[in-house]
């Protein structure tokens, strides 16, 4: 054994008999371990409320059936898509994959397996939350209690934003067309054309509620494409 | 007396490294000399191969104890001491060089996130690396960083992939990757002098 070697021992073990160096307890061990699940419970509950409520606006603003349309409501959807939100969760994935690969089982395997298995898990919990409803429930409960922004946030991302995207209420049934009442009550007339695609089974009558693609010129939309909203659309 | 002492000696010998770490845990502070006597040559080499200067090995090794001590409660008995202690030195050498050197140290490798498609078995240490064991001294210092570390704990302190994982925090398969490339680098290196 070498000299240092043996001075570090001596030094060490002096440092420890004069007091100079402490165990640390271990109840601040298990204090730290107690956070930190705490800090990953917080970010997945946190990235869980995220995706379940994108699924919920989608579907609260029928933007989530625009693919029906085929490719041009494919587009419609990724220009009106609240990638905001998904940047946000995209960072608390970020952050949960580096706050797990402190323990063995997960940075034993390669990143892009670990990475992949909580997107895919993440994924399948948040449409899971969805079908629990929860979402309608705050959304009630923020209506009735109205705290500022929480509505805010409810009602900006509920509500369709996109200038080419009608969802409706069919309120009568005119020449080439029919009126449709929108969700802030306010009327639009709709012309169905030659060039109007429309679904398979579109069926118009009062009450019915239906989907619209088409841009508004002098506060007529002529219909691009058009039908009925799936069942579960919102009413 | 002699006689007892060399019975202690002999019994200590015996006890794992993990049932001293319990002895140290539950209080008997002396039994943590013996840990240093058995682990202070690996780690004074792990040092130098690693950090390049033997003054300051001695200092970060001791650094190295220290800590190890302060964190001992935070041992888990279920599992070996040694990737332990080696973790707890990567971390005080790893910030050490960032202290002292420019050299970079990474934060996320690309062999990390899918090392299963380039990883080999673990290569059979003794036939194949006799050549270049005997060059690495001179040539490990031009290796980069993250090639080195590996080399160094597979070829001088004998740890196994699983063992290195562990201490480097990286996927198995990743070591695999680090150790291929690290030796191709330094046969290279010994090539080219």
């Amino acid at each position: 054994m070498s000299n240092h070697a043996s001075n570090i021992k001596d030094v060490v073990l002096s440092k420890i008999s004069k007091g100079e160096i402490k165990k640390t307890p271990k109840a601040v061990f298990v204090m730290r371990g107690a956070l930190y699940i705490l800090a990953i419970t917080v970010v997945i509950a946190f990235v869980l409320f995220l995706l379940s409520f994108v699924i919920y606006a989608l579907q609260a603003s029928e933007l989530w059936y625009l693919p029906m349309f085929g490719i041009k409501g494919v587009e419609l959807l990724l220009s009106n898509f609240p990638w905001f939100l998904i940047f946000l969760a995209l960072i608390l994935i970020i952050t949960l994959e580096a706050l797990v690969s402190r323990y063995s089982f997960v940075y034993r395997k390669p990143l892009l397996y670990s990475a992949v298995g909580i997107i895919v898990i993440v994924l399948a919990v948040s449409f899971a939350v969805r079908q629990t409803a929860i979402h309608e429930s705050i959304y009630k409960a923020i209506k009735k209690n109205n705290p500022g922004y929480a509505k805010m946030f409810y009602d900006e991302y509920t509500r369709p934003n996109s200038v080419d995207f009608h969802p409706g209420t069919v309120i009568e049934v005119i020449d080439n067309g029919f009126v449709l009442e929108n969700r802030d009550r306010s009327t639009t007339s709709i012309k169905i054309t030659a060039k109007t695609q429309v679904g398979k089974n579109f069926k118009i009558f009062k009450g019915g509620r239906l989907l619209v693609l088409g841009k508004v010129i002098d506060g007529v939309i002529e219909a691009e494409a058009i039908d009925n909203a799936p069942l579960g659309g919102k009413p | 007396m002699f006689k007892k002492i060399v019975i202690i000696s002999r019994a200590v010998e015996n006890i794992t490294d993990e049932n001293l770490v319990k002895l140290v845990q539950d209080g008997d502070n002396e039994q943590f000399g013996h840990l240093v006597e058995r682990y202070e040559a690996k780690m004074l080499s792990y040092a130098r191969k690693f950090l390049f200067d033997s003054e300051n090995a001695k200092d970060m090794v001791q650094e190295v104890f220290i800590k190890a001590y302060v964190n001992i409660a935070s041992f888990d008995l279920s599992k070996k001491f040694s990737p332990w202690l080696y973790r707890i030195a990567h971390n005080c050498f790893i910030n050490e060089i960032k202290k002292t050197t420019r050299e970079r140290s990474f934060v996320v490798s690309v062999d990390v996130f899918f090392p299963e498609l380039f990883s080999k078995d673990e290569p059979d240490r003794e036939i194949i690396d006799n050549e270049l064991r005997a060059s690495l001294d001179d040539s490990i210092s031009k290796v980069d960083i993250k090639y080195r570390e590996v080399l160094v704990l597979y070829y001088f302190q004998e740890l196994n992939y699983k063992e290195i994982a562990d201490v480097l925090h990286i996927p198995v398969p990743a070591v695999g990757i680090r150790l291929s490339r690290g030796k191709k680098l330094l046969r290279k290196f010994m090539t080219n002098e």
